[in-house]
């Protein structure tokens, strides 16, 4: 019986168009996948596993409370003139006044469970009305309830709001957006500085990151490479082959990522980089044989024989790799359970894409250099040749 | 390139050479390496992960610095389904309660640590209770309500502490609130959690650290059962394998002493290490091994060496350059990670380049000594009974 590897290395080193056609499609399919990748925020409490105590407590808390997600609109004193009228205390009737209408504003939010600030704590301590004056607003002040929402120099207040609990990314973005409108539709005192702040405002912020990070991780990544890829061949026609294994096996194993529903955070952005990194060896391993092998073979048998020798090797590396990120997902921490499936679909996916497309473009590369390389007089003979068949049809 | 060949081949002339002595400056080194391990800390501060300069992330900074980097943790109140029937609560608004709350929290505000806290005891005290009725309906019209769940099966105590990302701090505060929710006197079937950010952290920092030890002993059995099954033998495996520690030992030791945390990207960095590194030893004794059926030690090392030793650099710079290319991010988390994979990697290199051969020599005259020992035992015993 013939050996199953010698039957596959044979198939790709004498069927390249067939190949190449297989590799095209897929490409094609994975590449619609690819589009389907979007970006997500990753908190604490997403990487932990849902079953210990600490979250399922949380977990009762947020469902009959909403969350605790910090998001809170941050007032500060940012007086632009000297002896203007800007404000100068976060005690000032003004402030308070523009604290109610702003807490009253966001409360009318679906997102907010409730929202308390100074304005709110000083009505509740002042049966229910707003105190106008500011002796007045210093007076209650006292009370340490407040403490948590004037700065102990009066140069910052903030308001608190607590949340239905948020899902996911977009409902984030949505509550923050929310807020930010209603901060740019009522007009603050002079002399304040007003923005959206808390944990939960840093979300969307990062998620933001998250995509021209990969793409600046992924242009240093590829000229890196390109560069290392030129500089160990010394050669085009061979510094090729391997970045192919890279391009498009980034493009599957996004590809699969989408289809399987799998969004980028800023933690395994960096996952593509890796991906890049250890799928270029491959290439590397399959051109450096193959060279070697042409320079005494035909270029299918200087394929074939080039599979024969380096598929079991790589193979090897392969599976001691998928090991190591194996082992990442059998921790407790759910994070490592995506990384470790990211790295896993990376890196098959670029060990496909090297014993798929790379044999068809060293094999197909060599049969144009040829044709290239050949001499005018040779040239000539072969239009001849083309032409007298031609005639004969 | 024909540089780097002669460089190579010189370096396995003196391995062959010196192999023991080296072979202390190795573990010299090791152990030097091994004093950073100590140094090691876990990052489980999520913010400290994130880009530092940008405006919301100094924003978030001086409101914490403003508000004393309170954190609050949550003490939630939640009737038992499973209690017994008879004497259980079925409504959370119980003056027994109430009670139980205000004793909590005169017992939590007593500690230095504790900022404020707020429960719905707060906005009762010194109000004249007299019957559960009066209560649920002060509890309606006050903002104690806010505490109460709207199924009335829950209700919440919130504590805000001056414990900052100090995990040390976190860990003791919020053993000092589960003692003192237990000495209180609990109503009968209510249940009592805690939780909250700062707890999720300290569980956090917890599995962290089990993860980042756990997942290296579950990829080192699995790769060295790998080794026993791909080199046919245990002692193989363990000439394999034995550079790959020593390198990662390298690795941690470095993060130890430039004061690198691991972070939840770089708790897996074990097992990444071992997984991507075990091919460059795996190539270098199966060539030794090769060359040695037919040459002597020195001529082994003398093409083993620098064959392998060109072709695991070519692919190890090419790792190293895609984890380093990770340092181009702004994510503090991701520049960490790539730094750290990078050393990781360069290390294994190293070791498969400088130690393995060492060992392999070293094994080799250790294996001739025993086997001559054992022989000229086996000799005296036959002579003796020739005699």
């Amino acid at each position: 019986m013939k050996n199953p590897l010698h039957i596959y290395s044979h198939f790709v080193a004498n069927h390249t168009l067939i190949m190449l056609a297989i590799v095209v499609v897929i490409t094609i399919i994975m590449t619609i996948g690819s589009g389907m990748v979007g970006t997500k925020y990753m908190e604490e409490r997403d990487i932990i596993p849902e079953n210990l105590p600490v979250i399922q407590a949380y977990d009762l808390f947020a469902n009959s409370f909403g969350s605790d997600t910090t998001l809170m609109i941050v007032i500060e004193l940012d007086p632009e003139h000297i002896g203007s009228d800007e404000v100068r205390d976060v005690r000032d009737p003004r402030v308070i006044k523009y604290l109610n209408i702003l807490t009253e504003a966001v409360e009318t939010s679906k997102q907010v469970e409730s929202a308390a600030s100074a304005a709110s704590l000083l009505k509740s301590f002042n049966n229910g009305v707003l105190p106008q004056s500011q002796r007045e607003i210093i007076e209650l002040s006292t009370n340490p309830l407040m403490d948590q929402y004037i700065g102990s120099k009066y140069e910052m207040t903030v308001l608190r709001m607590r949340l239905i609990d948020v899902e996911n990314t977009d409902e984030t973005t949505q509550i923050v957006n929310d807020v930010q409108d209603v901060i740019d539709q009522i007009e603050a005192p002079p002399g304040l500085s007003v923005n959206v702040g808390g944990e939960l405002a840093v979300g969307p912020i990062v998620t933001d990151l998250v995509g021209p990070d990969i793409q600046r991780i992924l242009s240093v990544s590829f000229a890196l490479i390109i560069i290392i890829s030129f500089l160990v061949f010394f050669s085009f026609r061979y510094g090729i082959p391997p970045l192919a294994v890279i391009f498009i096996g980034i493009v599957w194993a996004t590809g699969y990522i989408g289809f399987l529903g799998i969004d980028l955070s800023a933690q395994t952005s960096g996952t593509i980089s890796m991906i890049i990194g250890i799928g270029i060896d491959f290439g590397i391993q399959i051109t450096n044989r193959f060279r070697e092998e042409i320079a005494k073979l035909a270029p299918e048998a200087a394929m074939e024989l080039t599979m024969n020798n380096v598929f079991v090797p790589m193979f090897t590396t392969t599976l001691a790799a998928l090991i190591g990120f194996r082992a990442m997902s059998w921790g407790q921490l759910t994070f490592f359970g995506e990384f470790a499936d990211i790295m896993t679909y990376g890196v098959t996916a670029c060990f496909l894409v090297a014993i798929t497309l790379v044999p068809v473009v060293l094999v197909q590369g060599e049969k144009i250099w040829a044709k290239i390389k050949r001499t005018p007089q040779a040239r000539k003979a072969s239009m001849l040749i083309k032409r007298n068949k031609e005639v004969k049809k | 390139m024909a540089g780097l060949n002669s460089g190579l081949r010189r370096v396995a002339e003196v391995q062959q050479k010196h192999a023991k002595k080296l072979l202390v400056v190795v573990l010299i080194l090791t152990l030097f390496m091994a004093a950073g391990l100590p140094n090691l800390k876990l990052q489980t501060d999520f913010s400290k992960e994130m880009p530092q300069d940008l405006p919301i992330t100094k924003l978030n900074d001086r409101v914490a610095d403003t508000f004393s980097g309170q954190d609050t943790m949550i003490v939630l109140l939640t009737l038992d389904d499973d209690a017994d029937a008879a004497t259980a609560l079925r409504d959370i608004r119980d003056q027994s309660v109430i009670e139980y709350l205000t004793v909590l929290e005169d017992s939590l505000k007593s500690e230095s640590d504790v900022v404020d806290v707020v429960s719905p005891a707060t906005y009762l005290r010194g109000v004249p209770i007299t019957s559960n009725e009066m209560l649920k309906e002060i509890i309606t019209t006050t903002p104690a309500g806010a505490f109460v769940s709207d199924d009335y099966e829950t209700m919440l105590m919130f504590v805000s502490a001056d414990v900052g990302a100090a995990d040390e701090k976190i860990i003791a505060l919020d053993s000092l609130i589960r003692d003192k929710v237990e000495s209180a006197p609990k109503p009968p079937g209510v249940d009592v959690m805690v939780t909250g950010t700062p707890q999720i952290m300290v569980t956090l920092f917890d599995l962290l650290g089990q993860d980042a030890l756990n997942t290296i002993i579950y990829a080192s059995i699995i790769i060295l059962i790998l080794l026993f099954i791909i080199q046919k033998s245990i002692v193989r495996g363990i000439v394999v394998f034995t550079p790959l520690v020593i390198g990662l030992i390298w690795a941690y030791g470095t993060l130890g002493w430039l004061d690198i945390r691991i972070s939840i990207a770089t708790a897996g960095l074990g097992a990444i290490i071992l997984g991507l590194g075990v091919e460059y030893g795996a190539f270098m004794l199966n060539r030794y091994r090769e060359e040695r059926a037919t040459k002597t030690q020195l001529e082994s090392l003398q093409i083993a060496v620098p064959s392998i030793g060109r072709a695991i650099m070519g692919s190890g710079v090419t790792t190293i350059v895609g984890f380093l290319a990770l340092t181009f991010s702004v994510m503090p988390m991701l520049q960490n990670l790539g730094f750290s994979l990078a050393i990781g990697i360069f290390y294994s290199l190293l070791a498969a380049i400088f130690v393995q051969p060492l060992i392999i020599v070293f094994r080799e005259g250790f294996m001739e000594k025993y086997n001559k020992k054992k022989l000229e035992k086996y000799k005296t015993k036959v002579n003796r009974r020739r005699k």
